[in-house]
């Protein structure tokens, strides 16, 4: 018997926590957690623990497949990339490389990442390239960015414990992160002091010293409201607001109107309550969490700039245990907006239509870049169904489920000459496909991701590709080879590394001869002789001096024809579309169907019972749904998970975005429930 | 200057290594076996020791200690505010190295509704200890790998040094159906279980 344990990082969200695969002759046989890595220290969530449980399962997509008269046949690797290459050959010949759209993965490995994005510049030519960032964190990339110079989370996950005072706000943390609330929870044991902003009474909120029920999309008027009470307290770091920001004075005037009267009747939440929030955030080293919360709304990057400002104004930034931490969703999400896979931006954040930026990454490739930033996710989907966007290859993603209106999404993709879709399983997406391609999990190819506190980790090979699967950075190359394109030809991902350090100067000291040796780095890590750094900022701002942004709060009008507001998310027991996590016994044994949880007085009120059949019902579509009464919801609100295909919360989502991130509205749809 | 453990040298078991807070008396037996027995892996020894220096730092009574000298209130709340916390991750289940499949006569389904977050309690985690009454090794695993941070092997040295019913006082709220099924479950098992047995 050959029997082996290998290190390697979670697929599932993006906190990064290591496990060993143990192997036996070729078989995943278990999850066995690892007590010496820094963030998950030997502990795992259920998913973690259900890791091995996916790779092979009998369901995985074994050869390609191609469609034919409305079925799919399988067939050979070399007949599938011959005529997927000699299309989209055709399609770029013919109507120009923008009619083509690339959707990358932050299921992928960093090394697969940069090439699919390299793929579009470079192959095809064209800056459409985006992946599910656009719908989870876009607005942190844009606001952050805009406020700090870098989106991304500020300070460590193993800072957790030097906090004093823990603010969380749109996360439930211990259902999507739990082993970053595992950190939250020890730190209150040992004397750290929590707050919890959530309209949701989530399992986190009911051990916080202060508990803000505030109502959906009130965020902004919550947090203008903390800061009122913080600059009359005289809590501002003036020396911080005046040596490191700018643009207080803007902030003072607009937050004056937001005494906690005001946003008491904005929020919901009761005027003492915000008193002591603010105080305690401000007198405090605080460390702010938040997630989907914030940022998939209408206004998700004014959402995440008040934050920013609220962090600024404390001088709760630049320090240990302090700072801005959006908590990533996917486990590579962070590595995949680091590599490029967006379409205004190339590795490491440096804009396409910055020539300087361009002119590094053409002499490496050797071929142009295009200098226009190219369309968003959502924006594609909009012109692929106007006839624009003529051929799509999606990597590694379920935008059937995941996307708003999915109504749209699927008339969208049927409608486009060429659609490719790479991934493990059979998805809602792929089946839509002309073609199909098998590509290979986590488990069955080397890389490295990065999490969400940019900590860079190894992916580690443990069996050999499930079937003739493929990993995604072989496939990229193969087609990109056949349609002619230079600078395609790697013999391992260590090698793409290396090309994506001599162009990402805060990747240029992550080697993995470093990760080898057990390192987990965290970006930047300018030279080989650099320890990585765990919170940013400490010597400055790469804007110069941070910006503080004025933002109004907007109310949300419920109409008569939609009373409520319904939030989208998760559950614990499933990730995501439920592509992989429904097909694990375990968890689809907990939790089988969707549901909407509705408080009591509304099904009071509407003469619906636990277990009932109800309609919800939006101006972007209709769904029938289960319902859930529940004591945890504010009336008015209802809440339903994303994952189920059978009762889809995207059907209800409409495609309205946030004019600068273009993130859609996933957290406050107005809708109508109906007794069936 | 000791030198820290090398990561990558026997890492998987290296980090495996626990000292029992319950049963450790500090005799720094264990160090001397392990520094004679294994002069080239430092790190082993490395571990051992720093465990025990910690052990020795506590004067402190233990959580066992601190929970019979709680009344029955103190103690429901103690357990109340750990069990709140869990999120049914199946750690303490999959990391147990001597569970075995259910049984009919104790089963976790009979008690626990599927898909909720706490999961009821104290039920979940006492049939869940119950579970492996019979061949509990105190390893600790289950409280190691628990990521909500629930005493978990303190949950298991209850179970295993005191009858069921002495162990309902020390984590109190178990509905009397649920007692009345692990004691049939226990007594079935009684010869099974030689460990001695204290009384509060």
């Amino acid at each position: 018997m050959n029997s082996d344990f290998v290190l390697t990082t979670c697929p599932f969200c993006g906190t990064g926590c290591n496990f060993y695969l143990e192997v036996e002759d070729g078989e995943i046989k278990g999850v066995v957690p690892c007590k010496t890595h820094p963030v998950s220290r030997g502990k795992l969530c259920v998913l973690g623990r259900s890791a091995h449980k996916f790779v092979q399962h009998p369901e995985r997509l074994k050869n390609p497949l191609v469609k034919k008269n409305g079925r799919f046949f399988e067939t050979d690797w070399n007949t599938a990339l011959k005529e997927i290459s000699e299309r989209l050959k055709k399609i770029i010949e013919k109507y120009g490389p923008d009619s083509v759209g690339i959707i990358s993965s932050a299921k992928c490995t960093n090394e697969e990442n940069y090439l699919i994005m390299k793929f579009a510049r470079a192959a095809v030519g064209t800056n459409n390239i985006d992946h599910c960032a656009r719908l989870c964190h876009s607005s942190t990339v844009e606001g952050l960015r805009q406020a700090f110079g870098a989106g991304a989370m500020t300070n460590s996950i193993t800072e957790i414990d030097q906090a004093e005072c823990i603010f969380i706000t749109g996360s439930n943390t211990t259902s999507q992160h739990p082993l970053v609330a595992s950190w939250i929870i020890s730190a209150k044991q040992k004397g750290a002091r929590l707050i919890v902003a959530d309209p949701r009474s989530i399992p986190i909120s009911r051990y916080a010293d202060i508990y803000l029920r505030i109502k959906p999309g009130t965020n902004i008027a919550l947090i203008n409201g903390l800061l009122h009470v913080i600059i009359k307290e005289g809590l501002i770091d003036r020396s911080f607001i005046s040596e490191r920001t700018q643009g207080f004075q803007e902030i003072e005037e607009t937050v004056k109107r937001y005494d906690p009267d005001y946003v008491s009747s904005i929020t919901g939440a009761s005027k003492e309550l915000i008193e002591k929030a603010a105080i305690l955030y401000a007198r405090s080293r605080s460390m702010l969490f938040y997630a989907m919360g914030i940022t998939q709304h209408i206004n998700g990057t004014d959402n995440v700039k008040a934050i920013a400002n609220l962090s600024l104004a404390t001088g709760n930034i630049g320090k240990p245990a302090t700072g801005v931490n959006p908590l990533r969703g996917q486990n590579n999400v962070q590595g995949a907006c680091d590599m490029g896979a967006l379409p205004d931006v190339l590795t490491g954040y440096r804009r396409v239509d910055d020539e300087d930026a361009r002119r590094v990454f053409e002499k490496e490739w050797g071929v142009p870049v295009p200098e226009k930033k190219g369309l968003t996710l959502v924006e594609m989907m909009n012109e692929a169904e106007k006839g624009s966007l003529k051929a799509m290859i999606i990597f590694g993603e379920n935008p059937a489920i995941s996307d708003p209106d999915i109504s749209h999404v699927k008339k969208a993709l049927s409608s486009l000459e060429l659609l490719v879709v790479v991934d493990i399983f059979l998805t809602e997406t792929a089946e839509l496909a002309h073609f199909v391609l098998p590509a290979s999990s986590f488990a069955e190819k080397d890389g490295t991701f990065t999490n969400t506190d940019r900590r860079v980790q190894r992916v580690r090979k443990a069996i050999d590709p499930v079937g003739n699967s493929m990993p995604d950075w072989k496939i990229v190359c193969e087609i990109a080879e056949r349609i002619g394109a230079k600078g395609f030809n790697y013999s391992s991902p260590k090698q793409i590394m290396d090309e994506i350090r001599r162009l990402t100067p805060s990747y240029a000291g992550i080697t993995y001869e470093r990760l080898e040796s057990g390192e987990t780095i965290q970006w930047p890590c300018p030279s080989e002789d650099h320890p990585g750094t765990p919170f940013l900022y400490k010597d400055g701002f790469p804007i110069g001096k941070a910006r503080f942004f004025s933002v109004e709060h907007t109310q949300i009008k419920p109409s008569d024809k939609y009373p409520f507001i319904l939030i989208t998310g998760r559950c614990p027991f499933h990730f995501h579309t439920g592509s992989i996590t429904r097909k694990i016994e375990r968890l689809e044994n907990e939790v089988n169907e969707g549901y909407v949880e509705i408080s009591r007085r509304d099904a009071e009120r509407l003469g619906i019972k636990e277990g009932d059949t109800v309609e919800v019902i939006s101006e972007t579509g209709k769904i029938e749904i289960k319902a859930y009464v529940s004591e945890e919801i504010e009336p008015g609100v209802i809440f339903i998970p994303m994952h189920f295909k059978e009762s889809p919360a995207n059907m209800l989502v409409s495609r309205k975005l946030d004019p600068f991130s273009k993130i859609p509205n996933f957290k406050a749809c107005a809708v109508n429930v109906k007794r069936k | 200057m000791e030198k820290e453990p090398e990561e990558k040298d026997g890492r998987l078991w290296v980090d495996r290594i626990i000292i029992d807070d319950v049963a450790c008396i500090h005799c720094g037996e264990c160090v001397k076996a392990c520094t004679e027995e294994n002069k080239e892996r430092n790190a082993l020894t490395n571990v051992v020791q720093k465990a025990i220096r910690e052990a020795k730092k506590e004067k402190e009574p233990n959580l066992l200690q601190k929970l019979i000298r709680m009344d029955l209130e103190e103690r429901k709340r103690f357990w109340d505010s750990h069990f709140v916390r869990c999120i049914k991750c199946y750690g303490c289940i999959d990391q147990c190295p001597v569970r075995e499949e259910e049984e009919d006569e104790l089963r976790i389904s009979e008690w626990i509704k599927q898909g909720e977050v706490p999961p009821r309690y104290p039920e979940f985690h006492l049939i869940r200890a119950y579970q492996v009454w019979d061949r509990c090794i105190l390893c600790g695993e289950c409280e190691e790998t628990c990521p909500a941070g629930i005493p978990l092997k303190t949950l298991q040295d209850i179970t295993q040094f005191f009858s069921p019913e002495d162990a309902f006082k020390l984590v109190p709220g178990l509905s009397e159906e649920a007692k009345r099924k692990i004691i049939d479950f226990v007594r079935k098992r009684m010869d099974k279980n030689r460990r001695m047995r204290y009384e509060l």
